[in-house]
Parts: structure tokens; sequence; C-alpha cells
């Protein structure tokens, strides 16, 4: 199954850098996905279906932790539709997020810079 | 069973299930070795140098001898000869800290950090490495099965090994290692 | 990730045709961190960190990728000199070319530090606010 990956970073050098990482992995690709920060992204997840979204903590405008929170409320399972079903985008994503968040805070307060948090939707992973 | 020698500063491809790659003396020089189990198509550089703008008119002339133009030679060919990227496992060896009594920064480590330069261009990841140390290393390549042997001076020949992988296919869903 | 290494300590170069990114903390205490590299090994650490030829990236790479090597030089400075502390931290910035702002120069760093690389030299620089 190929994947949707969505890569949240507001320098555009590195959200190069993660494709290419992403690359090495061998993975099996459909879509990259880009967004400068949280509220480019959570526009984005409206729109289009993510099975991965690798995301920066630190960023302007909403950092990272705030586009996580968000991700886990109805704002992005709201504007959602299609074949893959909203309910389980929704709950998958919660119970997905909520370990990348903590995991992604955690990594923040202890590194003090660079900082990510990888969210998996559920749905995606299931299937 | 045959020998082909890659020489320093030298590369090459074999589809020849009867051969075995070797080079010598790998002292602060790297070798990498590519090989693809489908195709059964090997192949190994041993390059001297991480840099080819260190000397212009070498690199055109002996592209082998430089970590920057040798290691995307050795891919283009052995995919010239059927190999598929995603499918060729990459080892490195070498890279010693040779004596060499001029400065701090020697060409042994250069030389490891140019490869990773090199491959990171690619878009390849080493399976498996033995690099740095002291002593000059030996390779062994089967050109029918890939395997790759290492020897060190008085030493014991043992075979380099590629690493398992961090995550077993199918185990999303298990507990990763957060950084 | 920039295929890069420090050969020692150098002198502190002239301005001219340098690339820098600074990037602010805060906390205990509050700062900046700065990065400056010629421009030459800025598109040379671009280069690695991108993997490309030099000569396929756009304009703003170099800069990008000096604001990036100030992010992880910057986290790893305060976590090794202040490793129980949390910080808040804004975005690396790209400092204006040197001379294209005329005007009276900042106050001199905290600490400062030069090391040689490939083809010039890479400074390090910490200012650190007066703690109120």
């Amino acid at each position: 199954m190929a994947l949707n990956i969505m890569i949240v970073d507001d320098s555009p050098v590195m959200r190069a850098f993660i494709r290419k990482v992403v690359g090495l992995t061998g993975l099996d690709v459909e879509e990259y996905c880009e967004a400068g920060d949280g509220e480019d992204a959570l526009r984005l997840l409206r729109e289009r279906w993510m099975d991965l979204v690798l995301t920066d903590i630190n960023m302007p405008r909403m950092n990272g932790e705030e586009f996580v929170r968000r991700l886990e409320s109805d704002e992005v399972a709201a504007g959602h539709s299609g074949d893959r079903g909203v309910d389980r985008f929704q709950s998958g994503a919660g119970q997905a997020v909520n370990g990348a968040r903590s995991q992604g805070i955690r990594a923040r307060r202890s590194r003090t810079g660079t900082g990510d948090a990888i969210c998996v939707n559920e749905t995606s992973v299931s299937r | 069973m045959k020998q082909l020698v890659v020489g320093v500063g030298d590369g090459g491809v074999s589809r020849d299930a009867d051969s075995v790659i070797v080079t010598y003396a790998l002292g602060s020089c790297i070798a990498v070795t590519l090989y693809d189990p489908v195709a059964k198509v090997a192949g190994m550089v041993h390059y001297m140098l991480p840099e080819s703008s260190m000397s212009a008119e070498k690199s055109n002339a002996r592209p082998w001898m430089f970590a920057d133009t040798g290691i995307p030679l050795l891919l283009r060919m052995a995919l010239d000869n059927g190999a598929e990227k995603r499918r060729l496992a990459v080892f490195a060896m070498g890279g010693a800290q040779v004596i060499d009594g001029r400065g701090v920064f020697n060409i042994g480590k250069r030389n490891c950090l140019a490869l990773r330069k090199a491959l990171w261009k690619a878009g390849l990841v080493a399976h498996a490495e033995e690099t740095g140390g002291t002593l000059a290393r030996t390779v062994r390549m089967e050109v029918a099965t890939g395997r790759v042997w290492l020897q060190t001076p008085g030493g014991q020949k043992k075979e380099l090994l590629a690493r398992p992988p961090a995550v077993q296919p199918g185990a999303v869903r298990g507990e990763q290692q957060w950084r | 990730m920039f295929f890069s290494a420090p050969m020692g300590l150098a002198e502190l170069e002239t301005e001219a045709g340098v690339v820098e990114a600074r990037m602010a903390f805060h906390g205990r205490p509050s700062g900046l961190v700065g990065v400056r590299v010629p421009g030459e090994s800025a598109r040379l650490l671009a280069a690695g960190f991108l993997g490309e030829d030099e000569n396929m990236l756009t304009e703003s790479q170099p800069g990008q990728a000096v604001c990036e090597l100030a992010n992880m030089l910057c986290g790893s400075l305060l976590r090794t000199l202040e490793g129980g502390e949390a910080f808040e931290l804004a975005p690396p910035e790209l400092m204006p070319a040197a001379g294209a702002i005329p005007g009276v120069p900042g106050p001199p760093p905290d600490a400062s530090r030069s090391f040689r690389i490939e083809n010039g030299v890479l400074t390090v620089t910490l200012h650190l606010e007066a703690v109120t």
C-alpha cells in the first residue's frame, strides 16, 4: 500500500532532508505533502488524506505541539470525507497522536533544540 | 575460483559467478561494495581521497580515486549491468588512521566523512561497515553470493554481515526507541 | 548531516562575503547563538546537507542550511551548558549581508570560537542577556 506522507517544518531545506531520509527507508510513497507550519498543515489535512505526518515542534505561527493537539480534535476530521471513513480517522489519529504528542513534548524539553513528533494514522496502519 | 583484483584507486563490477573480487592494503583508503542478490551483480571501488576537486586533472582520468566520483560511478555501472538500486546491499570498509605526520584530521577520517556524504548524495545506505582503527584491511567479495570477508595483517579472516533491520516489517504498532 | 568536521581552531576571518544565522533562546539565561561561515562554505554545507551538486542549489538554500546548522548547534550548546533547563527557541534568522545595512555594530559576543573547516572558517558566537 503506497503511503501519503506529510512533512511539516518551517525550514524548506529540512523538509527536503526529511523527504530524502524517508526515501532511503524504501517505503512505498504515493504522495509527499509539505507544510511550513501547523496552520498550513491543518489546512492541507482537511483536503487530503495522509497516512503519516512528520512534524517539527519549533515552528512560527503554529508550533508542532499546538498542531498535534488540534490534530486530535474535530477540526481535521470534520472537514474530511471520503471512502476511508471519517470516524476511524478521528479516533485513530487521537490514539496515535497522544503517544506522539507526549513523546514530542518530551523530546522538545529534553533536547532544547530540534524536536519532532510523528503522527501515525492508525486507520492506515490497520488496513 | 577466479580473482578479480581491484587496485588502489580502482573499481569495477562483475556478474561472473566463478569470481571473487579482491582488494588489498586498504589503509586510509575506503572500499565500497555493492551487491544485487537477484541480478547477481557485484561491484567494488577502492578510493583514496575524498574530493575530486583536490585534483581536477585526475578526476576525469581516474574517477575511481575519489569518493565523490568513484561511488556514483560504481552505482551507475552496477545499474547498467542489471542491478536495481533498491535491491543493493552496500558495505563499506577501510578508512584506518594511518599516521601521516601532517595534521590532526587525517585522510582516513576524511575518507569516512566523504563516504557518508557520497552515499547520502547517491541515495544509498550502508548495510554494514567496518571503518577506522589503525590496521590495513584486505577485502574479498564473492560474486555468486555477495558475501564479503575482511582480513587484517596477522588477523583472522572474518565475514562482514549486514546489520539486522531496526524495524521488522509489520511492526509499525510495536514500541519504537524514541531518540 | 552536513558532512563537515572541524580541523582545528582558527582565527576569526573578515566579514566580507559571510553568511550568518542567529537564533534567540529564552530561559535562564536568555541570549543568542550565532553561526557564521564564508559564502563558499555555506554552499558546500548546503550541498552536503541536501545531497546535491553545488551548482544545483537555489539562491536561498545556502542561507537556509546555515540556519539549520545554527538550530542544531544552539540546541547542542544549550544542552551542554544548561542541560537541566528548558528553553524557548525562536526560529533561526539569516542576518543581512555584512555592510548591507549601515548602522552601529552590536555588542561583541560573550563567547566566540572559530574552527577551520573545509575551504573556510566556521565561527560560533554566544550573546547572553544580563540577568535582571
